[in-house]
């Protein structure tokens, strides 16, 4: 009995090596890719069912500290009413949604629902259920409705695909000023929760508040998508430029859809 | 029973890789504690059914991570277990506390360093080691499992306790 069982692991053992070249080196992947897409489905709602639990314990947990919180954003979304009636005049992608947005970009806006967020082998992504087959490609960038700019497309599959966050750290972006675009920069990701803008020049004047749009200089990505809001500015003296703390629009884990832009030199 | 092994890898998969990053940062496993359990019950060959099904299921569904990662982790820790379980499968409730928690970080440390060195080696993409490996959400995650294994046992006393006495002693 026991020989048997030796011998069951070792031939399995041997199967599955020989599947590992062979998804590797052959077709196989787009077997397996048949597979994948039941369990993305599973999975999707196992992730839809986790919200309203994570949102339990999050109110248990910090039921009081959510109480100050609110009395304290109450205040400011008096001051934010006033200046986002200012931004509504001038922001050309306030209100709109995908198609309307997609006509603007003069590109395709693939919507898609978020399957899971992961911080995966060190590094923070998220799952959509769209990949090749809908017409996806690598490097695409991602957006939500609010056209709040929140990663690029790392990896594609046939039916699934991998957005790589901008608060992750391996993550960099050309950003520029709302209200100035002339001053050009870099925005880093910062262990996967906030945001650094980087290589702004010394002369450039910034506050705490100002807003930080993606550049025309970022590679098939529309310029003036939201990426984040100035926290802090840093200066040293004798330094060539400053760097700045941002806080992004919005958290990852409540992203449940988004919108994959494909530019039409992407097609 | 391969379907039914199939079954519960399904699960866990959806429970591990779906329903816990929804609620949290930290790392489930309870593939690893199923597996555990069945090692200790003397089920190996179950044990190794669902540890070979857990990884192929997570190598199908994780991104990044090149195909074969996770089926040789899961072989490779399967095999650790198959050499050191028997040292533990009469001792205390104590000493297998701390098998659980003292098991999951060891079995998120092996995942991680499989992962990094499959990563750098076969994929376009590079992790650092320092971004791969927080101490302190392997810990958090320990303890996580830990407590969850502590509920179970907890959960069945209480349920076991209650049905000897309404339907046995009565």
């Amino acid at each position: 009995m026991r020989n048997l069982f030796q011998h069951k692991i070792r031939i399995s053992i041997i199967i599955l090596v020989i599947i590992i070249v062979l998804y590797n080196t052959t077709r196989l992947s787009e077997v397996f890719s048949i597979i994948k897409r039941p369990i993305m489905w599973s999975g999707s709602f196992f992730y839809s069912a986790g919200k309203p639990i994570n949102n339990f314990f999050f109110a248990f947990a910090k039921g009081n500290d959510l109480l100050k919180k609110q009395e304290q954003q109450e205040k400011q979304i008096a001051s934010l009413i006033f200046e986002l009636e200012q931004v509504k005049s001038n922001n050309e992608f306030y209100g709109k949604n995908f198609i309307e947005l997609s006509n603007l970009f003069v590109s395709t806006i693939i919507e898609s629902k978020v399957v899971s967020l992961q911080f995966n082998s060190g590094k923070h992504i998220l799952l959509i259920n769209k990949g090749s087959k809908d017409g996806i490609v690598e490097g695409a960038p991602v957006i939500t409705e609010q056209a709040i700019f929140i990663g690029k497309i790392i990896q594609v599959d046939k039916n699934s695909s991998v957005i790589l966050l901008i608060t992750d750290s391996s993550s960099a972006v050309a950003s520029t000023l709302y209200s100035d675009m002339s001053v050009q920069s870099i925005v880093r990701g910062k262990k996967g929760i906030s945001l650094e803008m980087e290589l702004i020049p010394q002369d450039s004047e910034l506050e705490t508040g100002d807003i930080v749009v993606t550049s025309l200089l970022e590679k098939d990505t529309p310029q003036g998508l939201l990426v984040g809001q100035i926290a802090s500015v840093k200066y040293i003296q004798g330094e060539l430029f400053k760097t700045a703390t941002l806080s992004p629009f919005i958290s990852a884990s409540s992203i449940s859809s988004v919108g994959v832009i494909i530019p039409n030199n992407l097609k | 029973m391969w379907f039914i092994c199939f079954l519960i890898s399904f699960l866990t998969v959806c429970i591990d890789f779906f329903l816990a990053k929804s609620i949290s940062d930290l790392y489930l496993n309870i593939g690893f504690l199923i597996i555990v359990f069945l090692m200790l019950r003397n089920f190996q060959n179950n044990a190794f059914s669902i540890a070979l099904m857990y990884g192929i299921l997570l190598d199908i569904i994780s991104p990044i991570t090149p195909f074969g990662t996770f089926i040789i982790a899961h072989i490779l820790i399967w095999l650790i277990l198959k050499y050191t379980i028997n040292i533990f499968t009469n001792t205390s409730n104590g000493v297998f506390v701390l098998l659980i928690f003292f098991g999951s970080s060891l079995y998120i440390s092996i995942l991680g360093i499989i992962q990094y060195i499959s990563i750098n080696m076969f994929t376009k993409f590079s992790v650092d080691f320092a971004s791969l490996f927080s101490f302190k959400l392997i810990l958090s995650s320990a303890i996580l499992s830990t407590f969850l294994v502590f509920l179970f046992i907890s959960i069945s006393y209480f349920v076991s306790y209650i049905f000897s006495k309404w339907f046995f002693i009565k």
